[in-house]
């Protein structure tokens, strides 16, 4: 029987009141849905002094569409998202790769913030939000701040978030009439995942639009966005997948338990490949 | 601290520490031990419960957190008059063969017979893809939570 350290429990209502016991612990564990944190606190993996559930703050429970600015509030459940989105393609990304996450009975607990703040290669939203250039909106006692997902990361189970700052939610653009593709590969269910990838594009008469793809997973850390500007034929292909297997080749892949760096950079070719003939071939 | 939960429409209150799990207190505070602890790792499904009216596993959460909140557990999907459909096809199919999956797969099948629409063989596999069958019963157990499901 796996039982987690002791711990104080404290409740939040409001921002106020998280932000206050916040920066009075030193090193507590914020909860929303706590899959992934119980089970970290279950195999001792963290002993915090206290445990915040945010879970009960209403600004982090908000869905906010003004125009065409969509702003997801951290505790959304992961189930959720397909019921709630916009019908843009952005979204169509976001849910794709939301309901691969675990099973019902997971994203029915799981949440957007906790999946986005863990930062766990294996992470799902993270590399959605990165290729859609989504920005993290963090909130501290002095006011918010918006930035880019790409920047939220610093390195693996690592983020920008400081000692009483909390992630109020993510923000994002709606695109319209793109076509996106999420592709991964795992090793064992609910373990890591070798390599995810993320893309979504606009053709237009055989002329790419606009292209924007990312990865992450165990192979890379941290999520990457690729730059794809330069490309704007559709019989380009070929070429765009050489450029991003040349990519693959450059970063620092581990020989490690979940395979080797061959047999991992061999899975990443094959989900770019896969992900842009989904988007770009007719 | 004291944690106050309603389980299958009772209300019990208990001085726990925080850091008990919702699946021992359904258990050890209840004392409703239909529901199994398996894997304790959120694989196997066996601790599935209903958290108001969605299927959650109850070993990956603190008690404290389902406060307010209703919680059905396998004892609670009874109905007057013995088990509900989803129960009693997997009774009546022999689907079940140790039965320590017994919970989860009448937790999750119940709430897909009620919640999916234009249910199919796909749509079942993933519902029930977050529950654990060690003795390998899937194939019966698929087609009767279809069969139930289609007849909602």
């Amino acid at each position: 029987m796996k039982v987690p350290p002791d711990f104080k429990y404290l409740r939040t209502y409001t921002l106020d009141e998280y932000y206050e016991k916040a920066n009075q612990l030193s090193l507590p564990l914020i909860i929303s849905g706590g899959t992934v944190a119980v089970l970290m606190l279950k195999n001792r993996i963290i002993r915090p002094e206290a445990v915040i559930d945010i879970s009960q703050i209403p600004e982090l429970n908000m869905l906010k569409i003004d125009k065409d600015d969509v702003f997801i509030g951290a505790n959304t459940k992961l189930y959720k998202l397909k019921n709630v989105l916009p019908n843009d393609s952005a979204s169509e990304l976001i849910v794709k790769s939301a309901s691969t996450i675990g099973d019902i009975a997971i994203r029915s607990m799981g949440s957007v913030g906790g999946n986005v703040c863990l930062g766990d290669p294996s992470n799902d939203l993270p590399v959605a939000l990165t290729a859609i250039d989504a920005q993290a909106v963090i909130g501290k006692k002095d006011g918010i701040t918006y930035t880019p997902i790409t920047s939220f990361y610093i390195k693996p189970f690592k983020t920008i978030l400081n000692k009483g700052e909390i992630l109020l939610g993510v923000n994002y653009k709606m695109l319209n009439g793109y076509r996106t593709s999420y592709k991964k590969h795992f090793i064992n269910f609910l373990d890591h995942y070798v390599g995810i990838v993320a893309a979504i594009a606009k053709i237009e008469e055989n002329t790419i639009k606009d292209f924007r793809m990312a990865m992450a997973g165990e192979a890379v850390g941290k999520p990457v966005k690729f730059d794809l500007s330069e490309f704007s034929k559709v019989d380009e292909i070929k070429t765009i997948k050489e450029r991003l297997f040349d990519y693959v080749n450059t970063i620092h892949v581990e020989n490690n338990r979940f395979g080797t760096a061959n047999y991992k950079k061999k899975v990443l070719y094959t989900l770019i490949s896969r992900a842009i003939d989904e988007v770009l071939k007719f | 601290m004291k944690i106050k939960l309603n389980i299958n429409g009772t209300d019990y209150e208990s001085e726990e520490e925080p850091r008990m799990l919702l699946v021992d207190f359904i258990r050890d505070v209840a004392g409703l031990k239909g529901t199994h602890v398996g894997c304790e790792t959120g694989s196997c499904g066996a601790c599935m419960v209903l958290l108001d009216g969605m299927p959650v596993k109850s070993c990956l959460m603190l008690a404290v957190q389902a406060e307010g909140k209703k919680i059905i557990t396998i004892e609670g999907l009874s109905e007057k008059n013995g088990l509900n459909k989803v129960q009693k096809a997997l009774s009546e199919k022999k689907a079940l063969q140790c039965g320590f999956c017994a919970a989860g797969f009448s937790i999750i099948g119940t709430w897909i017979s009620e919640n999916e629409k234009n249910i199919d063989d796909k749509k079942v596999k993933e519902g029930l893809a977050g529950v654990v069958c060690r003795c390998s019963g899937y194939d019966t157990i698929i087609k009767t939570i279809t069969e139930v499901a289609k007849n909602e």
